[in-house]
Formats: C-alpha cells, structure tokens, sequence
C-alpha cells in the first residue's frame, strides 16, 4: 500500500470556502411552512417584520459541509500510489533489449511507461537507456514517445550499457534470462540498479535439439525455472498449425521434450517450431532443409534377386536408408506415393510420361548411369550424353582411373571431403559445353563431370555418370556416397532457383525479426562463411543464410543450455506490480453525489414534503430510488436485446470496456444507421454495444470492434462464441484506430490486435485490392478513410472466404479509426477533428460505412455485377 | 352513484337533527295574491278546507257553490265560504366556493358540510310543516312534501353553491337562508345582501366559521395559501405575532355582517364547526318563528 498523491492540490484552496458555506446555511432560512388559510384576504396586510430564526438542524449543516468538503478533495485528483518509491529522486530507467526480452516486451514497456509517468507527474527528467543507447536525461514525454517506437534487437547478446550517472534512482528492466556466462553490465552493478522483472508466468522458453524418431521427430525445450507447461506448435512454411504437443517443465527441471509424431508426407514440411502464444524469435526454432526424413522412392525390378549384391538399388538403399524413408517398387507403386526424391537405377532407366510429369511438378529424379544408358540417352538427362561409355584404366588403356577433383564451391557437395582411393573407372560422358559446366556438380581430377544436374519444370534431374552400384566405380561402396546422397535430398524441398553465387559464405536471405516474423533481410549484405557457421557469433543476425541452392536455418538461440536466470546478487530484485496508480477521484465524485442526492431527501424531509407520504411509502420510495441506482442490466435486457436484433436489422459494436471508446463506437454506429437509412435501402432500426461472448450475436450483420494496444486476449468463451460468429457468416471489423503510430511500431504486430485475433478462425489475409467487391458495392471508392485515409485494410483472400461465405471476408482489419469520422452527433456535430489526408474525407468515410454495410449483407451480390457489361454485349452481338 | 350516496348521507344527518323539534311553521305573510295553495289560514275566504263563514248568494256564485243545507233552515239561499290557506316559499343557498371546503384539523367537519347539513335540516324542519323549499337559483320551483325534500337533499349535494345563484329567480317576499362564511370577496357581501333584501325578502345569514379562522392558532414561519387559485400566497416570517392583530380584524369582519344584517333586516346565526349543531338549529328555528 502506498501513499497519496494529489494532482491538484491547489484545489484544496476550496476548503477555505466552507466557513462561507457554513454561514450561509446558517442564515437562510429553513422553507416555509405551507398553510392554506381561506381568510387570506383579511389575513393580508398584516405585518410581521421578524424573521423566523435559523432551524437547519446540526446534522443536516455537519452533513452538507462534509459533503462540499469530499467534492473538493475529489476535484484535487488524488492517486494512490502503488509503492513508497522516493518519486523525488530522479529516474534511470535501463531496458535490456535483447532478443531475449521479446516474450515479455510489452509488459517491460509497460512497466516503463509507468515508471516514467510517474517522473512526469513529479515533472522531472528521466533518463532512458534502451539496450546501449547513450545516458542522457530528456523530458518525461520525451521519453514516453522513445518508448512507443522501441524494439528489441533481433539477437540475444547482452547490450553494453553505458555508464550511468550517479545520484538517481536506477532501474533495470529485463526478462530474468540470459544465455551464457554474461553477468549483469558493470554499469548496474556501479549504480546500485533495481531489478524490475515480469512475474515468472511468462517466462522464457527457448529450443534445444531437435533430433527425428520412428515416427516423428523430439524437440528438446530449455526453460529458465520448473515448474511450468507450454504447448509447442510445429508449422508449416505457411503458418498452419501441423502439430502441437503439451510440455510440462516438472519443479526443478529446466529441460522438456516435445514429442511430435507425424507422418514423414507432413513432416518434411514442418518449417519451424515455436511456443504457442509467444512470438518472440528466442522462442521460435527455424528447420531448414537439413530437417527431416524425406520420403524417397527406389525404382526396382519387380522380381526379387537371389543375389542382392549384384543389383543396383541395393547401394543406393543402403546409402539413403540413414536419412530418408525409403519406398522400393516399380514406378507405379512409387509414384502414387509422392516421394519427394526419385531414385531411378540404370536398370529401371525410362522416360515414361508420369515420371516426366512427375519431374515437372516439383519431384527431383536421382539418376544413375549404365549400360543401358550409354548405349540409348532418353531425354531425361540434365546435359547431353555422348553415346557410348569412356572407359578410363582397362588393360588396355593408357589411363588410369581417375579421382574426383575437389567438389567446386556452388555445388551441394562443397566442403566434402574427396578421399584419394575413390575411383572412377568407367561413366558416361557428357558433351562439353558451357551448359554443362554450369550443370556440374562433381568433376574428376580431368575436368569431365561425374554429377550434374538441372531444373526441368518446377523440377530437378540430378544424373550420377557412373553405377549405383560399384561396377563403374567404387563411390558406391565408399562414405562418401552417403554424404552426397544425403546433400541431394534437401533439394527436394528447396527451390529451385539457380544462384550465381559462387562465394563459399552463407548470405541472408530472409531474416528473423526479434518477434518471430521472418522479414526481408536489411539492406546490405550479411553473410557468414561455413566455418562460422558452425559456432556463430552471438550478434551474429538469426534466420535463413542461403548458399546457392541450399538453406541453412540460424536460429536466434544458439547455445540454448546455458539459459539461466540473471545473477541479481546484491541488488534488489523486485516483480512488476502491473497496476497504474489507481485513481480517486471518480470514486469521491460519485460519493460526493450520492451524498447530494441523499441531501435532496432529507430537505424535503425536513421541508415536510415528503411527511404526507405515510412512512412505508417513504420506504417504498427509498427502495426505488436505491433500486434505480444500482440497477444492472439483467437477463431479462439481454433477451429484449437478442429479440430486438431478430426481429429488426441492428448494427452492433463490441463494449470495450472503456467509456470514451464505447460512446465513440455507438455515436458512429447511430451516425451510420442514419446515413444508410438516408441513402440506402438499409434501413438498421438501432445499435446495440455487445460483449464477444453475448447470445445471439450472429443477428448482427458485422461487428465493430475498436482494438487498443492494452485490449486483453480473449477468454475461451468468448473465442468460441466469436468463431461460432465467423462461421454464422458474420464479419469482424477490426479497427486499431492508430494510424499515426502505426509506422512507429515498425512492422511489428500490433499487440493488442494480435492478442484478440488469436486462435479466431479468420483465413489468409491481404491488402485489399483494387477490384475487391468492397470498392463498388454502393460507391465506386478506392480508399477507406476514416479519421486517417492512408492505412491499409486487409480482408480474407478469395480463397478464404468461398464456401458458406459467400465470398464475405470474416475479418475487416484496418487501422483508420473509422469511427471517429462517423460519429456525428445531431446537437454537437461532428466529434472527431479528422486528418483531412484526402479531400472531403468525412464524406469518403461514410461512404465507405455504407459499402461496408452493403457488402456484409449483400455479400457477392456486386461481384456478379462485373461481368454485367461484358454480357451485355454478349446478347447485343446475338440479337443480329 | 356517489352523488346519491352522498345525499343520503346528508338527508340522513340532517333528518336525525331535526327530528327532536315540533313542526315548524313559518309564520306566513300575507302578501301577493299569486301564492299558491298551502296550509296557512289566510283569515280570509279562499280556496281552503277550513269553514270560514255563511254568505248570501250573490249572482256571480255559481249555482254549485249554494249550501243547500243551510239554505234550507230559511228563505235566503246562501253560499259556504271556506279559509284561504297558503304556504310560504323558503329559499336557501349554502355557498359552495373553495374556502368552504376546507377544515382546519380532520377532527372537524368541512364548513361546506357543516352547512349542509343545518341548512337541510331546516329545510326537513320547515317541509314536515307544509312548506315549500328550494335552492336559490338552481331549483326550478318550490316543492313541499317528501318527495320535494328528497329532491332537494339530491340538488344540495351535487350544488356547486355559486354566488351566481344568488341572482336568481326569486319570488318577492320571499324567505332566504343564506350559509355562508361570507369570505369570498367579502367586501362586495354588502352589496350583494342589499340586492337581495331590495327584492323584497326577508331571511336569516347563517355564518359558518371554523374555530381556526378566528383563533388563527399558526406559529413560526408560514405561507399563507388562498384555497382559491391565483391568489399570491402570504409569507409570514413569524405567525404568533400576527394573531392579535388578526384577530381584530376577524372580528371586525363579524361586526360588519351583523350591521349589514341589521339594515336589511335579517338575522344573523353565527356557527363554529367545532360546536354541536343542535344549537345553532335552534337558534335558526327561533329566527324563523320570529321573523314575521
């Protein structure tokens, strides 16, 4: 429990009034006594020149003076603050802003706009470090607009802070966790710091190794403290859910294991791992192609050989079996699989059209070369043949078998060793040309190719010129085999782009955003050579480093068991309390009046109005006045409510709790029933405020539903009640009303929105386009405009939304405040000053309420209407 | 029907007072020729039941009127003559203004009843003697017997007593009963008195006070409220000190009803509703025997 503070305290200059008020209670008389008298007129004229003396009883006078006095210490703004800090030393307010601080950014933020507002009620500066940023003191709203556009870094190394000045109050705000050995900055330590940390309950988790079983894969997970669950979700490439499996961290453990067992068709696509409801990147694990068990198909004859040894997909499926699923049959069998590798032996060699097909969708064909081959080239090759095989060392020949020559830097197999006893005796040959230069992957020490490869359609054939067996050399029976093997099949799931890189070093391709979100890389080049790559820098940026046509994942934590809690020793460590201090004076205004309204009772008590009543009435009359007060919207108001809504078209808003807001959201609804009653042939007979979770709500052709950063996540309740909604047809109008800041936060999500739309089944979404049915269901309009007109709105894509739909978006999100530019009231006028980014902006934004309107309860209705002109004229040429 | 409940009620209150009195008979006037048939022996012939006296036969009797047993104890034909008998009219008006209906205390009855019920009860008085009753200005004409005094307790209870009907039609000589507080517009009373007795008439002024009007018992501060819409109230600071003075004037006001009484000669009865109204029947009954 803390003090009091008064925002105000010259209004209590006020309380000097009350001997005044005093005195003139005391003087004016108490009212008159009525009396009817039928001799008044001889009664008149008759003088009494005193005054009846003051009767105000005691009480009554203590009670009205009490009363004045509480309004008054209401209006001085009194606060209870939440601790006894010293708020007259001056703050410095230290924020860690590591990668790791990303799970528990927003509370950290949160925690610091408190603490600087409370150097701004005790108007001082403050001075703001986030992460290595210089100590220098600025203004307190200074400060809080530095904090608005703050962003964790996207890697875990601790920031260097600078050195503090002395003689202020420091505070350091952080997650708790820290990888490694890093202790506190020294700074800290030197300037005595607090230690503000979230409570444990949203710790931080982070990965470990991820190591593939029977039937799916495990994935370790590093936890700071016991004690603990999460879910863990693996994802697609997309952002689908695939799987997802409960951890429990057991009291004292800091590491659990996430079983996950899928399919090997689902698990290659698994592209990365993260904890549900996080989204930090220290809590995101990113697969790259090295992941996961590729299904492979062999081709190979039918029969079963007596002699295994001397058939050809028996190296070839020993080679793969380490690290792929392997299906053996004929290309009929295989095919229906969908493998995402082909191995096709010199034996089964064939240019059937579904291996063509195949190829072209997207399959890689693993080819190996033979008799069979060097005698007939098919079309199937990725450089041309020469007919006929080279034989290099027979008895008769001057050379002897060739060895490989170090694997070029563009090739998959870059950085594999090439041991001296391999041999190539025997393979085809490819005409020499600069395309097959440019397709080689592995060349003998003499320059002819032994591997190559290229794209065909959406495809790849890869062609080995020798055996897979060790007829025409002996890479068959040498480890070596199995690497390359094991390098060709990643490339099953890779794109196949053809780079020109040709530098050894990994380059940036998509990077990792501190909360999770792969984005486009900065603009110069960040790349990191291979044998960085094996123990990265700390500051080294997470995400996928791309070499030629492979994909290597750095992910944001490398070194996940040294998670540990931050060293505080010798400094005090307090948790955030979460709370703003709580203000007073609404709850005095309120009593203050109470005390008014009781005041009026008892004058007319005293008045003897209200003697005539006989005292149970007078009772009666208290209970209702209290029963007025106090009365609550029952059960009964909500079935009034769900009736009216069926039985007249209502628009309706979700109550957010906040009266400005909710006040704002009815006025623009009313606004809007009325401009589309005056326009339109909707005519909405009211507006209803609803909570998500209310009854009835799919009566209601869409939802507006003001968004603030603070909006909290909704219960299980209300999410059901919301995605039953969605799935009734209705649409969400998701409006964060924050244009302005938008390009502050810098890409990152919106906390509050994203809070809200988790687990809501709303489909892909996407900017809206320029012929989207909501730029012509009544107006022809191509901006959206509310109190902004430059924010983008994104709706569902097409695809989402066919089906039941009708082709309505479930989701209208935007950040335009649309209802500011609605509300108008009728003796106001407009509420809302807007920003005037467009000309007759106010106009544009009702028109836009009307097509919104229009368009969740016409749904496609104007979507047909496109090709209207086209088959008019269609019928035009068929009249002649 | 409320109205005829409340008759009842006052037929039957006023009937109760009445009841331990003789018959009164006013005393009857012998004036206009126009008065119809009643019970009052006029002291000269007439249309009556009474044997008045013998007369000789004159031409213009007619044959039907000869006494044919007295003419037969001699030569001369003579014709019987009987009493001329006559009932007097007694018009009564109860002053119905919002100042009577008012009481000072619930224990007490409203003037407006008060009044009621004595003028009624004389009425009753008056009727059980043969005389003819009705209300000023609202009865189309006098009737006696029971069922002219059920019609009259009937009329009296839904009579909204206006000072209008003080102008209305009234028979000259006739006898009024006036119930009044005399406060509504008190100083045109004079006048309005002097019109009535200038028919000519003759009456008694029944004046109704409730005790309060001349105790004026109020203390501390009060506004003073007419009865009567669209009068300004009267604010006093401190009642107590305006009773002395009030009083006198109520007094004066008393005074004044009595000296105007006294030049149109009338009678005054003066009642205070917290009094029993048995004497201020009586006196009522004393002033109408008397008043010749």
């Amino acid at each position: 429990m803390g003090g009091l503070t008064l925002l105000a305290p010259l209004t209590l200059l006020g309380l000097l009034a009350l001997p005044l008020i005093w005195w003139i209670l005391r003087i004016s008389p108490p009212k008159p006594k009525q009396q009817i008298f039928p001799p008044l007129p001889i009664l008149r004229g008759v003088e009494t020149d005193e005054e009846t003396p003051n009767a105000t009883p005691w009480w009554l006078l203590i009670f009205r003076i009490l009363m004045v006095a509480l309004a008054v210490f209401a209006l001085s703004l009194p606060l209870i603050v939440k601790d006894n800090d010293d708020a007259s030393t001056p703050l410095t307010l230290v924020i860690d802003d590591s990668a790791l601080s990303a799970p528990v950014w927003d509370d950290l933020l949160d925690e610091a706009r408190r603490q600087v507002r409370a150097a701004r009620r005790a108007n001082q500066d403050v001075v703001l470090v986030i992460g290595d940023d210089t100590a220098e003191a600025v203004p307190a709203s200074e400060a809080l607009n530095r904090l608005r556009s703050a962003q964790p870094r996207a890697v875990t190394s601790p920031a260097t802070v600078p050195d503090l000045p002395g003689g202020r109050r420091t505070i350091y705000l952080s997650s708790g966790a820290t990888l490694g050995d890093a202790d506190l900055p020294d700074a800290l330590r030197d300037a005595d710091a607090t230690l503000v940390l979230p409570d444990s309950a949203t710790d931080v988790i982070v990965p470990g190794d991820v190591r593939e079983t029977a039937d799916g894969f495990e994935a370790d997970w590093h936890a700071v403290s016991g004690g603990r669950g999460a879910t863990i979700q693996a994802l697609n490439g997309r952002g689908e859910v695939l799987a997802a499996h409960e951890i429990v961290f057991a009291p004292g453990q800091t590491l659990a294991t996430a079983s996950i067992s899928l399919p090997p068709q689902l698990r290659s696509r698994v592209a990365r791992l993260k904890v549900a409801g996080s989204r930090a990147s220290v809590s995101t694990l990113l697969l790259d192609d090295s992941f996961g068990r590729p299904l492979v198909g062999v081709l190979a004859p039918a029969s079963g050989t007596s002699s295994p040894l001397l058939s050809e997909d028996f190296y070839a499926e020993q080679a793969l079996a380490p690290n792929a699923d392997l299906f053996i049959g004929d290309a009929e069998d295989v095919l229906s699989l969908n493998p995402s590798v082909l191995v096709m032996p010199d034996i089964m060699s064939s240019d059937a059209p579904e291996i063509v097909d195949y190829i072209e969708s997207g399959g890689v064909l693993v080819r190996f070369a033979g008799p069979q081959l060097a005698k007939a080239p098919d079309e199937l090759v990725p450089v041309e043949l020469r007919t006929g095989g080279r034989s290099i060392g027979g008895a008769l020949a001057w050379e002897t078998p060739q060895r490989l020559a170090p694997f070029p830097a563009e090739s998959p197999f870059a950085g594999l060793e090439t041991p001296a006893d391999i041999t190539v005796s025997k393979q085809v040959m490819a005409r020499p040309g600069a395309e097959t230069d440019a397709r080689t992957w592995a060349r003998l020490e003499d320059g002819s190719p032994v591997v190559t490869a290229s794209v065909r359609g959406d495809g790849r054939i890869v062609l080995f010129h020798v055996t897979a067996g060790p007829e025409w050399s002996n890479i068959a029976i040498s480890g070596l085999y199995v690497e390359m093997l094991k390098r060709i099949l990643p490339l099953a799931k890779s794109r196949p782009t053809v780079t020109s890189a040709s530098s050894g070093e990994w380059v940036l391709d998509r990077q990792l955003g501190p909360f999770g979100q792969l984005r486009a890389p900065p603009p110069q080049v960040i790349s990191i050579d291979d044998a960085e790559l094996a123990s990265p820098p700390a500051d080294q940026f997470p995400g996928l480093y791309r070499q030629g046509t492979r994909t290597v994942a750095l992910n944001a934590v490398r070194a996940p068991e040294t998670l540990r809690a931050i060293d505080a020793r010798g400094l005090d460590t307090i948790q955030m309390s979460g709370r703003d201090p709580r203000s007073l004076a609404g709850t005095l205004l309120g009593l203050a009046l109470a005390l008014l309204a009781l005041d009026m009772v008892l004058s007319a008590l005293l008045s003897g109005k209200l003697s005539r009543l006989r005292p149970s009435r007078a009772l009666s009359t208290a209970a209702v006045l209290f029963i007025a007060f106090t009365a609550v919207p029952s059960a009964e108001a909500q079935d009034t409510r769900v009736q009216d809504a069926a039985l007249g078209l209502h628009l309706a808003y979700i109550e957010t709790g906040d009266a400005r807001t909710d006040g704002l959201s009815d006025t623009a609804l009313i606004s809007l029933a009325d401009q589309l009653t005056r326009r339109t042939t909707i005519e909405p007979v009211g507006v209803h405020g609803v909570s998500p979770d209310d009854a009835g709500l799919e009566l209601y052709p869409f939802l507006y539903w003001p968004i603030r950063t603070d909006t909290p996540a909704l219960t299980e309740a209300e999410r059901t009640s919301i995605n039953r909604y969605i799935a009734a047809g209705g649409t969400l109008v998701l409006d964060t009303a924050d244009e302005e800041e938008r390009a502050l936060r810098g890409g990152a999500p919106h906390p509050g929105l994203a809070r809200v739309t988790d687990g809501l089944n709303i489909g892909r979404l996407a900017k809206i386009h320029e012929d989207h049915v909501m730029t012509k269901s009544f107006y022809l309009m191509q901006v959206f405009p509310g109190r902004w007109a430059n924010g983008p709105v994104f709706v569902e894509t097409t695809g989402a939304t066919s089906g039941g739909r009708d082709g309505v978006s479930a989701a209208i999100i935007g950040s335009n405040g649309w209802a500011a530019a609605w509300a108008r009231d009728e003796t106001v006028g407009t509420l809302v000053e807007l920003s005037n980014d467009i000309p007759r902006q106010r106009e544009m934004a009702s028109r836009f309420g009307v097509n919104l309107a229009m368009y969740t309860l016409s749904g496609n209705y104007k979507a047909d209407q496109v090709h209207a002109a086209e088959l008019v004229e269609r019928l035009g040429r068929q009249v002649p | 029907m409320p109205v005829a409940t409340d008759a009842h009620h006052l037929r039957s209150d006023a009937d109760r007072l009445a009841s331990g009195y003789p018959a009164l008979l006013a005393e009857a006037e012998r004036v206009a020729a126009m008065v119809a048939a009643g019970v009052h022996g006029r002291r000269r012939p007439g249309q009556g039941e009474t044997f008045w006296q013998y007369r000789p036969y004159d031409v213009s009797d007619p044959a039907n009127r000869i006494d044919w047993r007295r003419s037969a104890r001699g030569d001369s034909v003579f014709v019987r003559d009987t009493e001329w008998e006559a009932a007097n009219s007694v018009y009564i008006w109860r002053d119905g203004s919002a100042g009577m209906d008012w009481r000072s205390s619930p224990k007490l009855p409203t003037k407006r009843d008060r009044a009621s019920v004595l003028t009624l009860a004389v009425a009753s008085l008056l009727m059980r003697g043969g005389e003819r009753c009705a209300l000023l200005g609202e009865s189309e004409r006098p009737r006696a017997g029971r069922v002219g005094y059920e019609r009259l307790a009937m009329r009296m209870a839904s009579s909204d007593g206006a000072l209008q009907s003080l102008s209305g039609k009234l028979p000259a000589h006739a006898k009024l009963l006036i119930a009044s507080d005399f406060l509504t517009d008190a100083e045109h009373w004079q006048a309005r008195l002097a019109a009535l007795a200038a028919r000519p008439s003759t009456g008694v002024l029944l004046h109704i006070i409730d005790p309060a009007e001349e105790s004026f018992p109020y203390k501390g501060r009060v506004e003073i409220r007419s009865p009567v819409g669209k009068v300004l109230p009267y604010l006093l600071g401190r009642a107590e000190r305006a009773q002395e003075e009030y009083r006198a004037r109520f007094a004066a006001h008393c005074e004044r009803i009595d000296e105007t009484a006294r030049h149109i000669g009338y009678t005054v009865v003066r009642h205070r509703t917290d009094q029993p109204a048995g004497p201020a029947l009586t006196a009522l009954y004393q002033a109408f025997e008397g008043s010749a």
